[in-house]
């Protein structure tokens, strides 16, 4: 095999495939790169068995062909290298990387060896826009479960219905939800739930080209993001998603409208002083300010007062773990946060209220 | 048959083992199984779309070949990605929509509530999960059950009040919620009230300061079933204990079913007012003990039952025999096996590797306990000062806790007996050896005795 390209087209690429080998795979392959030509383009394909990327890059074929490289030692080289074009050379099991002042060769392993690249039948399919998918989907891993002992919850839930695209991802302490809408009609509905690991590889590739589309293919095991120049595939949890749907609260008894930069600057106080449960307590009486209490009684206490811009409701005394709220305020759109209570040992929700479609909830701290 | 067909995949991969490198054992065949067999053809379930097509491409001549040897009519292999839930009856969990999916996280800390409690009925207090079906009955607790039945089946008229009492873990609350839900359930609108006795004295608290009183006595009094959990609580609140003197009273007489449950039986319970404890006697008292074996398996089957999850007869023997304590450990354990089965691809462990899994889970270290900690638990339990153990007084209330102090030092921190003394209050050894062996004597005797040392040491190790 002989492939010239860019350096940086390499790098890109090669960033991109290598972040999901394993460090200590079982199988020493896994820890190489496939590097392969195919319509006058190097494929470049990593896996670690779950998850299995393949990326194209363009570049001038001199000589097909088919070889290995060990991903870090690889991109190493590559990361280094002050030229602008880049030569890969192969012969039987090495690889032989040059640019214009340097030449490394790496040995490589027999391409037979390297797994096979998923096909699978596809159920059904459609389309979104990379920056509505990575937003949707940054917004919700943040509720993610990180421990495995539940696996449906340890992956963002995916449904699709009539109106959109929705996201929703929950530890069963908190939970968020995000919709993409879609303007037409779409296929029939179905969900899926996608491991977190894969939603991290996702969220990456889909950052680097925001105005694009990428297509998602499915069937109940296995799923595939097709984007531009990368096709990462990955396998599905198995289970069900509980049905979240009816624990949303509605009718909430207080409503109250306050300025996010303030909220946050004081939960970021507050939580100094939180105690080992992160608590911190909410004060409300009707008037014109929410009262935040955090007391740690090792170190003291802790009170301030948040301005509120437009009150409604009833009066409440809950506690909540300021990491949770600490965890969404960032994401909210625009200057202000919406809170929402519905009375003790129910959740709050947090919104903005210039996005209708995200919605955040969190369970409260027992009074 | 479904042993066989395992042994058969294990022979398989044995033969199979041998003819590929370990590193290509590991990775292509960990995690697979064979979930059907039949007419010549037999499917496996491999755990990722990578493994499939290595299988198929690959190794199908070496899977074929290894298991025509073992049973020839074998003819052809197929390779699946469908989760096990095919091999494993499908569970209704598995399908069913509702809260029931989020059964226990292992709870971060225990105030911060979950999804799922929101499924606790506001009104009642009462949480569907917990149902009598769901209850598993045995010998330890078929008194207990019994009493329930009938008050279901005859609120306030047999067993009024049902007190039941036992150790943390051993499902009195999943009892007493379970009657609840039963008594809910009926066509006559019975209204029923559950809540612990924290609640009840919160409510109580903030009556007095409110002014609220006669509002919530009218409350109490509207119900047709109260069952108020750990009653041991209202130990030492002399006003809680008043008003709940009173509601009991007004609900006793218009024939209204209390359930209450506690940790230990009303005698048991320090500065209980003497009227509600002879009220409580006056009822039916039914204790629930340690779950024996039997029990524990069950109770371990339907746990499994309900997650739709399958082990092994062995290991679920194994982990029944050996966590003896409480339901919750078993739970905990369960959690443990089952979270180290996924992460590890093995689904069907053997008794050996469970052993690994859970020994750290067994071996918790005993709680590094000092003088300082029996005094105070002592203290605690009986509602005394650390302070009364160590001085002179020879009251009895005081000389008794004292003589287990002494009991308790020696036995689990096995202390001399003139340490002992030196520590209760510069006490002569030989009084510690009376009070060491006075104890000792009366355990046997006396159930009770021997109940509330088991409770205080529970709390001491907690």
């Amino acid at each position: 095999m002989k492939f010239i390209c860019l350096k940086e087209n390499l790098r890109e690429g090669l960033s991109i495939a290598e972040r999901i080998i394993d460090k200590n795979p079982s199988l020493p392959i896994l820890e190489h790169l496939l590097l392969k030509t195919e319509k006058g383009q190097l494929v470049i394909t990593a896996t670690n068995l779950e998850i299995g990327i393949q990326h194209r890059i363009s570049g001038k074929i001199e000589e097909e062909g088919v070889i290995t490289s060990p991903a870090r030692t690889f991109s190493q080289f590559i990361n280094l290298s002050l030229q602008e074009k880049i030569t890969l050379e192969s012969t039987s099991y090495n690889l032989t990387i040059r640019d214009k002042k340097t030449e490394t060769t790496l040995k490589s392993l027999d391409p037979e060896e390297y797994p096979i690249f998923p096909s699978f039948t596809p159920e059904e399919s459609f389309v979104v826009k990379n920056k509505d998918l990575t937003e949707a989907l940054e917004s919700v891993i943040i509720a993610l479960a990180g421990s495995e002992l539940r696996p449906e919850l340890a992956g963002v839930f995916i449904s699709l219905k009539d109106s959109g695209v929705i996201c929703a991802a929950t530890d069963s302490f908190r939970l968020a939800e995000k919709k993409i809408p879609q303007g037409k009609s779409q296929q029939k509905e179905a969900s899926f739930i996608v491991p977190s690991r894969t939603i991290q590889e996702v969220i990456r590739i889909g950052r680097i080209k925001p105005h694009e589309e990428v297509e998602i293919l499915f069937n109940k095991n296995q799923i595939t993001f097709n984007f531009p120049s990368t096709i990462l595939t990955s396998r599905l949890i198995s289970g069900s998603f509980p049905d979240y749907q009816q624990i949303i609260p509605q009718n909430p008894k207080t409503e109250l409208l306050v300025a996010k930069k303030d909220f946050l600057h004081i939960l970021q106080l507050a939580s100094i002083v939180a105690g080992k449960l992160r608590e911190v307590h909410f004060l409300y009486d009707g008037g014109d300010a929410l009262t935040l209490k955090s007391r740690n009684p090792e170190l003291g206490e802790h009170r301030s007062h948040l301005e509120i811009k437009k009150k409604g409701g009833e009066g409440i005394a809950l506690n909540f773990n300021v990491n949770y709220l600490l965890d969404v305020l960032p994401l909210l759109r625009g200057d202000e946060v919406k809170l929402a209570f519905h009375g003790e040992a129910r959740p709050g929700m947090f919104t903005s209220p210039l996005d209708p479609n995200y919605l955040y909830i969190v369970m409260p701290l027992k009074t | 048959m479904l042993l066989e067909d395992k042994n058969l995949w294990q022979a398989a991969l044995g033969e199979i083992e041998l003819a590929i490198s370990k590193a290509n054992f590991i990775t292509w065949f960990r995690g697979t199984r064979l979930i059907r067999k039949g007419n010549g053809s037999v499917t496996i379930h491999v755990p990722n779309t990578f493994a499939k097509e290595w299988l198929e491409k690959k190794y199908h001549k070496f899977i074929i070949r290894a298991l025509r040897n073992l049973s020839q009519e074998i003819k052809e292999v197929e390779y699946t990605l469908n989760p096990v839930e095919a091999a494993i009856a499908a569970s209704p969990a598995q399908t069913s929509k509702t809260f029931k999916q989020f059964t226990e996280l292992p709870k971060i800390e225990d105030d911060q509530l979950e999804i799922k409690d929101i499924i606790v009925d506001k009104e009642t207090g009462l949480n569907p999960k917990y149902t009598l079906e769901n209850f598993i009955v045995g010998a330890s607790n078929e008194l207990a059950y019994a009493a329930a039945l009938s008050v279901i089946k005859n609120p306030g008229a047999t067993y009024n009040p049902l007190f039941i009492y036992g150790g943390v873990g051993l499902g009195k609350t999943h009892l007493l919620q379970a009657v609840g839900n039963a008594l809910v359930a009926r066509p006559e609108r019975i209204k029923v009230k559950y809540l612990s006795s924290e609640k009840f004295t919160n409510d109580v608290i903030g009556a007095i300061q409110n002014q609220g009183m006669e509002k919530l006595n009218d409350q109490y009094r509207r119900i047709d079933v109260l069952i108020i959990d750990d009653i041991q609580f209202l130990a030492g609140k002399e006003r809680t204990q008043e008003v709940f003197f009173h509601t009991f009273n007004a609900l006793y007489e218009r024939n209204k079913q209390i359930i209450l449950s506690s940790d230990r039986a009303p005698r048991a319970i320090p500065t209980l007012e003497e009227r509600l404890r002879s009220r409580f006697e006056g009822g039916m008292i039914a204790d629930i003990g340690y779950p024996d074996f039997e029990t524990r398996l069950g109770i371990l089957k339907a746990k499994l039952k309900e997650r739709g999850v399958a082990i092994n007869q062995e290991v679920q023997e194994y982990v029944a025999s050996v966590i003896q304590r409480n339901i919750r450990e078993l739970e905990g354990a369960l959690n443990r096996l089952l979270a180290s089965c996924r992460i590890s691809g093995n689904a069907n462990p053997s008794v050996q590797e469970a052993k690994v899994i859970l020994e750290h889970f067994l071996a918790v270290p005993k709680k590094m306990i000092s003088v300082k900690h029996v005094l105070k638990s002592v203290a605690d339990f009986y509602d005394l000062n650390e302070r009364d153990l160590m001085n002179r007084s020879r009251r009895k209330e005081v000389v008794k806790p004292r003589q287990i102090c002494m009991y308790l030092i020696r036995e689990e921190l096995s202390g001399s007996y003139p340490f002992i003394g030196e520590r209760l209050g510069g006490r002569d050894h030989t009084t510690v050896i009376h009070g060491y062996e006075k104890i000792q004597r009366e355990m046997e005797r006396d159930e009770t005795l021997a109940e509330e040392i088991r409770l205080i040491k529970e709390r001491l190790y907690l």
